[in-house]
């Protein structure tokens, strides 16, 4: 984990507070150049917050953030030529027509590439006539892609992507776009509730929890370590055989427990004859485990 | 620029809908002339007037709505992010913006004015003022639109900083009234009026580069906003608060030299003077002195003053009045409420004396007033009385009905009244009355007509002579006009033979009992009726006799456009002194004072000849 001020994205120790309500907590996280980062986490958990810290849109009332290097706060019109957003609901105003956007974004980007936006939006079919107000929610989100996409960015924030895009147009979000972005070196960051989506894609994983950072690990390690692991009786001292768990429940006469520091050696010493069933997680029954409520 | 541009482009293009409504308003009024009634010049006037009006109030509210939804709304809407995603800086987002509402509003404004351009000149003479009205309007809708984003950012965070701006406003406008209250203390209401101006001007300013600040620092957190916009416009108004007091401190340190003269006074003997007038770069700003031409020290005449003329017969002496409460004053002038009690105020005329209030209050401005030299009793004359006070223990002493007069003290205990009063069309009574104070008396002791269309009276410095002037107009429309000029003496009743001439200016009595007649360009000498000597003045049509210069030694001016000044020796009637390119104010007695070419007053030392410019 990189956790030196050189990351694409690195927050130290930063805490967001609406007068009282604390809405991110101590939050210490780095983001690796050229890394898939999932930021994932229940709503209300602080992401929105975050994000917005990290695009410089809003101050950390304590602690540094910084992407690309540099102290976003202050340096925040520089770094946003360097940044691509896709927010999580389209910014653009309604009245305005796609092309007169893309007028705009042109006047403002030094890296701006007609011809990459043309690409992709020939591959979207969506008329640069249009009013943005008139285009669907899937739609709105592809134009938005687009115009991050052809300022050549170096770091892609995608705030809740997949949110009203169709199943298609998801799997071509994360498989075409996201893929693209990582083969080409860009770092992304995105927020998500398809965890699914996310998981073939993600480097890294982060889970915000009430505020603090509960869980920042690279994917494949966190999967390893994540196993469901059903008992046949009950109770098991696993915490006393050095199995961490992070729920624990009754699975008709015996138990399920999720363990978070899952190898086989240990559990065979732990569990022996007792193991009715070994299960690999998936990133969503992870963050299940982690986030969830009864967690 | 480019992206200031862009910026201001977008917000353009999003608001555009108003160039249809201003067009839609132009036209509207054009209903005015099809109307079948009155001349076309009518409805023509009908249509400017409506023009002008729809104009104003279409701008004034486009301003403030553009005001209140320019950053205010996004806030609340959310939607500033649109913007701080991008690679654009606070301040470009903020002068975008207000680039794109000037063009709006001016844009609109181009077009919604345009019948009131073209056609107000064909139907108000107030078109040369017209441009000056525009840029009022101008002023006034930047100010709505400070105004709107002002209260729109701050009413929107619904913050405790509301609070905090009530209480800061409050204490804001109280400073520029504190400000602003001296200066209309000295009748400075076109400077006050410049300086409340500028201050909401820089008002508009400060809110115009407290956007940037409040965008760079406060992003897309609505109370952020708020408070750096507060910080802004506060520490702004601190500095211009600041300015303001440091300008009215420099604009009430207005000297003696720093006056414009509107208006100068000779005691009647020795040499001080009460000069008012507005001062140098103060604009309508009336400050006021008593000067001391000999030793060049002043006494500043406090606010609100309102001469009266109230010199004692020895100059050293004086008397006006000021309103009892100033503050009180002011501010019910500014209401139309201004007639507050007034106090009467008194100084001695020596270097180093500063007027005192007398605590004797009058209810309202008097028309005449006179004090004794021992500063111990003061004569007020009102519309129809006159009253005497003892400033020590401020009393009245006593008082009498009268009708147009004025009064002078021969001594503390006795006061000399002079009255006119028309009794019937063009027919004056003339009454010279004494006021005995102690005994509480007024005893007429002279009374004459006059027939004329007006009478003016003057007792001469010997106490006794009495001087009365009618004025006849061109041509009399009266039988049996009074003469222009008769002399009385007052202790006798009887009118004095002097024979008086058509060219007469003025008549003067010396204290060693010599009467002196300026006769056209002569000079003479009585003593009691007896002509003693003539002594003609070179180069004058005519002179006045301007002031005794003691030792026989008389000062008189020639006539006015000449400014020539003689000093002549009426003992042996010679001329012993000329002055050139100045005339001699009245009442010069001891000190002389003249006024030069340029209006300037000097002082000229006859002896010497030296002279030197004091106003």
């Amino acid at each position: 984990m990189s956790t030196d001020s050189t990351a694409a994205v690195f927050t130290d120790r930063v805490t967001i507070r609406y007068g009282k309500k604390v809405a991110v907590d101590d939050v210490t996280l780095s983001v690796p150049r050229g890394c898939v980062y999932a930021l994932l986490g229940r709503n209300g958990a602080g992401k929105s917050s975050l994000v917005r810290t990290l695009l410089g849109q809003q101050r950390a009332s304590a602690g540094d953030v910084r992407v690309l290097g540099e102290d976003v706060w202050n340096h925040r019109d520089v770094l946003m030529e360097r940044v691509g957003i896709v927010p999580e609901d389209a910014d653009a105003p309604p009245d305005m027509r796609v092309e007169a956007v893309v007028r705009f974004w042109a006047a403002l980007y030094s890296r701006w590439s007609a011809a990459l936006f043309d690409e992709r939006m020939r591959r979207f079919n969506i008329s640069p006539r249009t009013k943005f107000g008139d285009l669907s929610k899937g739609q709105k989100k592809q134009v938005s892609l687009a115009l991050a996409l052809a300022t050549s960015p170096e770091l892609l924030l995608l705030d809740d992507p997949t949110l009203g895009l169709d199943v298609v147009a998801r799997k071509s979000l994360f498989e075409e776009v996201i893929a693209e972005m990582a083969d080409r070196g860009i770092t992304v960051v995105v927020t998500t509730h398809d965890l699914a989506g996310v998981e073939t894609l993600a480097d890294r994983v982060g889970i915000l929890k009430e505020g603090r950072l509960v869980l920042d690990e690279e994917l494949e390690p966190l999967k390893a370590r994540f196993r469901r692991v059903r008992f046949a009786a009950r109770p098991v001292a696993l915490a006393n055989g050095g199995l961490a768990t992070a729920k624990v429940r009754a699975w008709g006469s015996g138990t399920e427990a999720v363990v978070t520091n899952f190898d086989d050696l240990t559990m065979e010493r732990v569990g022996g004859n007792d193991v009715a069933e070994v299960a690999p997680m998936s990133l969503e029954d992870i963050f299940i485990a982690v986030a969830g409520e009864e967690a | 620029m480019q992206k200031v541009l862009a910026i201001a482009r977008r917000e353009i293009g999003e608001r555009s809908f108003v160039f249809v409504a201003a067009i839609g308003l132009t036209i509207a009024p054009a209903l005015a002339l099809v109307i079948p009634r009155g001349t076309l010049q009518d409805r023509l006037s009908v249509f400017a007037v409506l023009s002008l009006i729809l104009a104003v109030g279409f701008t004034g509210g486009l301003s403030t709505i553009v005001g209140v939804s320019l950053v205010g709304r996004e806030l609340t809407e959310k939607r500033l992010s649109f913007y701080f995603s991008r690679p654009v800086s606070g301040a470009q987002i903020w002068f975008g913006k207000l680039l794109a509402a000037i063009a709006l509003v001016a844009g609109c404004a181009a077009i919604v004015f345009l019948p009131s351009v073209f056609f107000f000149p064909a139907v108000s003479k107030s078109w040369a003022t017209f441009p000056l009205i525009l840029g009022y309007i101008a002023g006034v809708i930047a100010l709505l639109f400070a105004i709107g984003h002002t209260l729109s950012t701050m009413i929107r965070s619904r913050s405790v900083w509301l609070v905090f701006d009530f209480i800061a406003a409050v204490i804001f406008v109280i400073a520029v009234a504190v400000a602003a209250i001296p200066l209309l203390m000295h009748h400075a209401q076109v400077l006050v009026g410049v300086i409340v101006y500028s201050v909401l001007m820089s008002f508009v300013a400060t809110v115009a580069a407290g956007g940037a600040w409040q965008l760079s620092r406060g992003r897309i957190d609505v109370v952020r906003n708020h408070r750096e916009l507060s910080k802004f416009l506060w520490t702004s108004g601190a500095i211009v608060l600041a300015i303001v007091f440091g300008y009215t401190m420099w604009v009430s340190s207005a000297g003696p030299g720093d006056l414009r003269l509107m208006h100068a006074d000779h005691a009647p003997n020795g040499s001080w003077l009460f000069v008012e007038g507005t001062a140098k770069h103060r604009l309508d700003y009336e400050t006021a002195f008593f000067h001391d031409v000999k030793s060049g020290t002043n006494i500043p005449v406090p606010m609100q003053f309102q001469w009266i003329g109230g010199f004692d017969r020895n100059g050293a002496a004086a008397m006006w009045i000021e309103p009892a409460n100033p503050v009180t004053t002011v501010l019910g002038t500014l209401v139309g409420r201004g007639n507050a009690p007034m106090e009467i105020v008194v100084t001695r005329l020596a270097p180093g004396e500063k007027p005192r209030r007398t605590g004797i209050y009058i209810e309202s401005i008097p028309r005449f007033g006179d004090i004794t030299t021992d500063l111990s009793r003061a004569a007020i004359v009102g519309k129809e009385s006159v009253s005497v006070y003892d400033l020590n223990t401020r009393k009245s002493l006593g008082s009498a009905r009268v009708g147009t007069a004025w009064v002078h003290f021969a001594t503390p205990d006795l006061l000399w009244v002079f009255e006119r009063q028309e009794i019937s069309p063009s027919n004056w009574v003339v009454r010279v009355s004494k006021f005995d104070i102690p005994h509480h008396s007024m005893t007429k002791v002279f009374e004459t007509t006059a027939r004329g269309n007006g009478v003016a009276i003057r007792l001469l410095d010997d106490e006794r002579t009495l001087i009365v002037r009618t004025f006849l107009g061109g041509a009399p429309k009266f039988a049996d006009p009074s003469p222009a000029l008769r002399l009385f003496d007052v202790t006798t009743g009887q009118q004095l033979p002097i024979p008086i001439g058509p060219k007469v200016t003025n008549v003067r009595a010396s204290g060693d009992g010599h009467l002196l007649v300026a006769d056209g360009a002569v000079l003479k000498v009585y003593s009691g009726n007896a002509l003693q000597r003539e002594i003609t003045i070179p180069e004058a049509t005519s002179v006045r006799i301007a002031g005794d210069l003691g030792d026989g030694h008389w000062l008189v001016a020639h006539e006015w456009g000449q400014r020539k000044s003689d000093v002549v020796d009426i003992n042996n009637g010679t001329l012993i002194a000329h002055a050139t390119g100045m005339s001699a104010m009245m009442n010069s007695n001891g000190t002389p004072v003249f006024q030069d070419e340029k209006g300037t007053y000097v002082t000229w030392n006859w002896q010497t000849n030296d002279r030197k410019a004091i106003f």
